[in-house]
């Protein structure tokens, strides 16, 4: 083999081989952006996690940590990213209770509390779990002072 | 691994030694990520066709500088931390350093076989050091969990680092044995090995430089 044949099917072995492992590679990236978010980077770690959702799609594990970046940050520093790839996720999943528990609080963190108060309704619907109906009352009452004021 | 994790920790809060075993457990586990695949190659490589008490040493010593580097997180606080905070520039110098060496051995296939008959031991040491200077996402919870629920007992986080190493090299002790064994009975073309060792070195550097 000649160096060109050499260098051009280790590129394809590379890419193949990043392609079969790319769950994988997303994962790695992940737990890079939660070591950031635990040292106290929000930035660097939604930068991670944008770069796994680029990598391995839009996965509840994503949506999970958006979700913990959206409540860590101060309000009105959500990442945008985080209600995207909740909406994505949903757009794949539609019957996941805890992706629609994710988008209920990250939509309670941007103050869209309609909105939020609906996806804890359907996360209460789904799983059963007493606490999204809690977080729904509340989201309605809130959304009903806003709209009052 | 969750469950092993979770019991790992448990019994270290309760300063029990079976939490040594478990430190052991998540060694191997990270141990076999992607991420300890440069590690492995680099003892590989340092390893093939070398005696098997050679290959013993040399590993005996790669886990010595792998022990002192992990255990130094454990007992000089924060340096976990810190580490931690510099990864990004150690993944990249990593990543290039990869990249260097897998285009070389890409472009200079040797000709002739180069059979190393004896394993530096120096250089395997240096190479435990090294793989435990760049904590990787694979075994760095793990390592960062261990020392913070150790935190202020000296004797009792060296013991689990310890272990953790134990379980860390074994994958790479396992497969420098493997290839010194086989570089023995199978006769590899040197230009193959060149060519995987220079693609493994390049998808490494890839995934590295990801994480960077």
């Amino acid at each position: 083999m000649n160096v060109a044949a050499r260098l051009t099917g280790a590129v394809a072995c590379v890419a193949l081989v990043g392609m079969l492992a790319r769950g994988g590679i997303a994962g790695a990236i992940l737990t890079r952006g939660d070591d950031a978010a635990r040292a106290g980077r929000l930035a660097d770690a939604s930068a991670y996690y944008d770069r796994a959702r680029t990598i391995g799609g839009d996965s509840l594990d994503e949506v999970d940590r958006y979700t913990l970046l959206a409540l860590l940050a101060p309000r009105g520093r959500t990442s945008p990213s985080a209600l995207r790839s909740a909406d994505a996720f949903l757009d794949a999943d539609d019957r996941s209770a805890p992706g629609h528990f994710d988008r209920g609080l990250i939509e309670w963190r941007i103050g869209s509390y309609a909105a939020s108060a609906r996806d804890f309704e359907v996360a209460w619907r789904l799983g059963h779990d007493p606490r999204a109906a809690r977080f729904a009352r509340n989201a309605l009452r809130r959304a009903d002072r806003e709209l009052g004021s | 691994m969750t469950d092993i994790a979770g019991w790992t920790y448990q019994a270290a809060a309760q300063r029990s030694l079976f939490a040594v075993v478990g430190s052991a457990a998540l060694g191997v586990v990270s141990g076999l990520g992607p991420c300890s695949l440069a590690r492995c190659m680099a003892m590989t490589a340092m390893t093939g066709g070398a005696s098997r008490r050679n290959v013993a040493f040399a590993v005996s010593a790669y886990a010595v500088g792998a022990a002192v580097g992990y255990v130094a997180y454990g007992t000089i606080a924060g340096v976990a931390f810190r580490v931690a905070a510099w990864s990004s520039y150690s993944y990249a110098v990593l990543a290039a350093v990869l990249a260097c060496t897998g285009i070389a051995s890409l472009v200079r296939a040797p000709v002739h076989a180069h059979e190393p008959r004896v394993a530096p031991i120096g250089g395997a040491t240096l190479l435990g050091l090294g793989a435990s200077l760049t904590l990787s996402p694979c075994c760095a919870p793990f390592v960062v969990a261990l020392t913070g629920i150790s935190f202020g007992d000296l004797g009792f986080a060296s013991l689990l680092l310890c272990g953790f190493t134990i379980g860390h090299v074994a994958p790479a002790a396992a497969m420098a044995a493997m290839a010194s064994v086989g570089r023995k009975l199978v006769t590899v073309r040197p230009s193959v090995v060149a060519f995987v060792t220079g693609t493994v070195s390049l998808a490494m550097a890839g995934y590295y430089g990801l994480l960077v």
